[in-house]
């Protein structure tokens, strides 16, 4: 399995859902070997080895530049698995200051890394013994399509977003390009959703019998104390990447539709992303700077407290493959409105949904959950209830049944 | 041969418009007329035009015919509004004399849970609107969904009803068939009638479903059935909308029914009887008693349809709060859409019930979700609650969590 994100680091829901399909998987017994472009930290698991790309790459300096039969142009942009203008650089910055277990593999130029880690993807499949090949987004999928070359074992590749969903003119053509090869080169194409399927199938024309929906889970966990900030106060949550892809600015705008019915409601932001300044503009043109509160990035224990303390959790999404920050909301209880086309819809019932671009139903709707105890009540029983009968196992056994399909088709 | 007696509910509510929260005090309409209307004419296309039209037929034929309706008051002002030539179809039915109109809410309401004020208020008004339209006087009664208990009936038989009707139901009948007339548990012992729902709902539901075993229903097979009963009466109550809307003319529903009338009256004996005929004709065997309240509805038979979950009792709660207030008003407009509120759909379209019958209220349900319909009619409650306490002034519709 290839992977880009993994546990102790992670900044989104690819992060999330790799390690989630993996544990699922570890829990059927299946075996996974997990490549990942940097990654100096243990297994933890009898059945899961982890390969860190970079080490493999160290170790074997021959030039094999020959051997790597993709030939791609190198665009001279930054990139990540969220694609935004300056937060890569950003982060490249911060790691480097605070001195943090970023290593060389994560260059300036991610395109660079993008290649390397694929390159070095065909050397460890030869190595390894395996019998189906599966890479996470765009990032991963040159990796993939090595491998199989390398060892002609069948690829299913797993979309977890698509660049048509993180940029209103479908994006950078480097990443676009990336993805169009990757899921038609795949024996088999993931979807998170079957909004997203819809999306593959139409923006890069692969057939639907090529392809199957495995929509996201989430795990019980321990449950957390909740954040003491302004107790007495109605909270509206909203968080993950500030970028254009999430909507924030229909957040503000209901936000702003909110406050003049309801005093001492707050608004809290969880989450970075290149959207945060045009956002924080646009709180202050609403002059309601005194209802916000922008967190910056949690970590995963501390979203869990915000999620905890929070009267509604809001993710007006412009375009959601799946959106798992609304089953973490509806694990805690929290009520969650969410857009309409978000993939997350596909699998629970209790939540809210709105059209993003329409403030004035998303404003009325945060009020109908702040003001009326019983739907909020419903809302957040019947979302953790649905939630909690979904499994990262479940997931896993799909994956397992569309990789013994690929096994019968060889 | 059983003699049988037909009584065909009709009803469609005033639905509600998209009303969020910022319509609260900007916006007095809250009924989608246009919808309501669109629907109207389309269920008067598909069900109430040719039903009445096959009903009248088997009339004109079969002196030993007759059939019953309950019509609620917000269907028969929406046939003055929308669709007169459907009510002048009722009322060729209603000069045959062999039709009998029941009595029940004027707005199909679940006033009966709620308050006895407004239920007998509501009572009133069917009575004169069926007298209106109909020219003759309702006797006996059918709540809405026929929700019943005994105290309902001690109430009707106060007020000198013939008779009631329920669902002929196992905690009402224990191992008892249906197919009698019993006695109320009250002083006076009131006549009741009770659905047999096993041959009700072979028509209303299963007729067309083609993972019943006993699909395709014949009339053949069907007169079987009933000729095989060994009742006094057989009572078939059901929605009229079974013909043509819930069952689509395409599963050959009237081909059916009309043949099995014919079918059955050739038998020696047959006979339609109206509530009305058959409580004068048959003596009333046991006294049933219902403790607490039944219904047709759903596989609960009880009230959780309209009043299973928090959302639905809150919004009755909200909405009877302001009963009072909206009578002193003075407003008929305000008093109008308080009883056009009062109807039992918008409960049903609340039911967060996610098996099994959750599927056949999402199917009914005008809105995406139990919560749009909650919504949408706890903002119009507190418009009208502003409209019939300060006029003119705003006040948020209720108290912000934790506030």
């Amino acid at each position: 399995m290839f992977g880009w994100e993994y546990p102790p680091h992670v900044t989104g829901g690819l992060g999330v859902a790799s390690a989630g399909l993996v544990g699922g998987l570890l829990e059927t017994g299946t075996e996974v070997i997990l490549v990942l472009p940097c990654h100096p930290f243990a297994a933890g698991h009898p059945l899961l080895a982890i390969v860190d790309s970079g080490e493999v790459a160290a170790a074997d300096d021959r030039p094999h530049r020959k051997r790597f039969l993709l030939r791609l142009r190198r665009v001279p942009s930054l990139l990540r698995p969220y694609v935004t203008e300056t937060s890569y650089q950003e982060d490249f910055v911060a790691a480097r200051e605070t001195g943090t277990t970023f290593r060389s593999l994560y260059g300036p130029d991610l395109a660079t890394e993008v290649l390397r880690y694929a390159e070095v993807a065909g050397r460890i499949a030869r190595r390894e013994r395996f019998d189906v090949i599966h890479a996470h987004d765009w990032l991963t999928y040159l990796a993939g399509i090595e491998a199989r070359r390398a060892s002609g074992k069948p690829l299913a590749v797993h979309v977890h977003a698509t660049e048509f969903d993180r940029s209103p003119m479908g994006g950078n053509a480097f990443v676009s390009e990336t993805e169009r090869l990757g899921v038609s080169t795949a024996d088999r194409v993931i979807a998170v959703s079957r909004y997203t399927a819809d999306t593959v199938s139409e923006r890069y024309g692969v057939p639907r019998e090529r392809m199957r929906v495995v929509h996201n889970a989430i795990d019980a966990h321990e449950s957390v104390g909740a954040w003491e900030v302004s107790e007495h106060d109605p909270l509206v949550l909203f968080a993950g990447r500030i970028t254009w892809q999430k909507g924030p600015q229909f957040f503000v705008d209901a936000a702003a539709l909110v406050a003049r019915e309801i005093p001492n409601v707050r608004f809290a932001v969880a989450g970075s992303g290149d959207r945060l300044r045009p956002m924080m503009d646009r709180v202050a043109a609403h002059g309601i700077e005194r209802h916000f509160l922008f967190t910056g990035f949690l970590p995963p224990a501390e979203l869990d407290r915000l999620y905890a303390r929070a009267n509604v959790y809001v993710m007006p999404s412009v375009s959601e493959p799946f959106g798992l920050t609304a089953l973490e909301a509806l694990r805690h209880g929290t009520p969650a409105i969410v857009s309409r086309n978000a993939g997350v819809s596909e699998v629970v019932r209790n939540v809210l949904r709105v059209d993003f671009g329409d403030t004035n139903d998303l404003a009325s709707k945060i009020l109908s959950v702040l003001l009326f105890r019983p739907l909020s009540d419903a809302l957040g029983a019947g979302g953790r209830s649905e939630v909690a009968r979904l499994s990262w196992k479940d997931a896993a056994l799909k994956c397992l049944e569309v990789y013994r399909e690929l096994s019968v088709e060889r | 041969m059983i003699p049988v007696c037909l009584y065909f509910q009709v009803h469609q509510p005033y639905r509600l418009r998209p009303y969020n929260y910022f319509d609260i005090g900007r916006e007095h309409r809250y009924f989608d007329d246009d919808k309501n209307r669109a629907l109207l004419r389309r269920v008067s296309d598909k069900c109430y035009l040719p039903a009445t039209a096959m009903l009248m037929r088997l009339l004109e034929r079969h002196p030993a015919f007759s059939v019953s309706f309950s019509l609620s008051g917000c269907l028969l002002q929406q046939f003055r509004d929308f669709a007169p030539e459907v009510r002048k179809a009722f009322q060729e039915l209603a000069a045959t004399g062999r039709v009998e109109f029941l009595a029940e809410t004027s707005h199909h309401s679940l006033a009966w849970l709620a308050s006895t004020a407004e239920f007998q208020a509501q009572i009133e008004l069917h009575r004169e609107r069926v007298r209106e339209d109909f020219g003759v006087e309702p006797r006996v009664f059918r709540n809405t969904e026929l929700i019943y208990s005994d105290d309902l009936a001690r109430y009707l038989e106060e007020r000198g009803y013939a008779g009631v009707l329920a669902d002929g139901v196992e905690p009402l009948l224990g191992p008892l068939s249906p197919d009698h007339v019993y006695s109320a548990a009250t002083p006076g012992g009131l006549p009741l009638l009770l659905r047999d729902y096993r041959l009700s709902d072979d028509i209303a539901f299963r007729f067309s479903n083609r993972t019943w075993k006993e699909h395709p229903l014949t009339s053949e097979k069907y007169d079987r059935w009933v000729g095989a009963l060994t009742g006094e009466i057989l009572s078939l109550f059901m929605d009229f909308e079974t013909f043509g809307e819930h069952q689509w003319k395409e599963t050959g529903i009237f081909q059916f029914f009309e043949a099995w009338v014919e079918l059955y009256l050739s038998r020696p004996g047959a006979r339609f009887l109206t509530p009305s005929q058959a409580i004068a004709a048959l003596p009333a065997r046991d006294r049933l008693s219902a403790p607490r309240l039944l219904s047709w509805a759903d596989e609960a038979r009880d009230l959780s349809a309209w009043q299973g979950n928090d959302l639905q009792r809150d919004a009755l709660r909200r909405l009877f709060a302001l009963e009072d207030r909206a009578k002193a008003s003075g407003s008929d407009t305000a008093m109008r859409d308080f009883r056009r509120l009062t109807t039992s759909d918008h409960f049903y379209y609340m039911a967060t019930k996610s098996y099994g019958d959750g599927e056949v209220h999402a199917y009914f349900s005008p809105f995406d979700s139990p919560y749009e319909a909650y919504m949408a009619f706890m903002h119009v409650v507190s418009d009208l609650e502003h409209r019939v306490t300060t006029p003119a002034r705003r006040s948020p519709a209720a108290r912000p969590l934790g506030a």
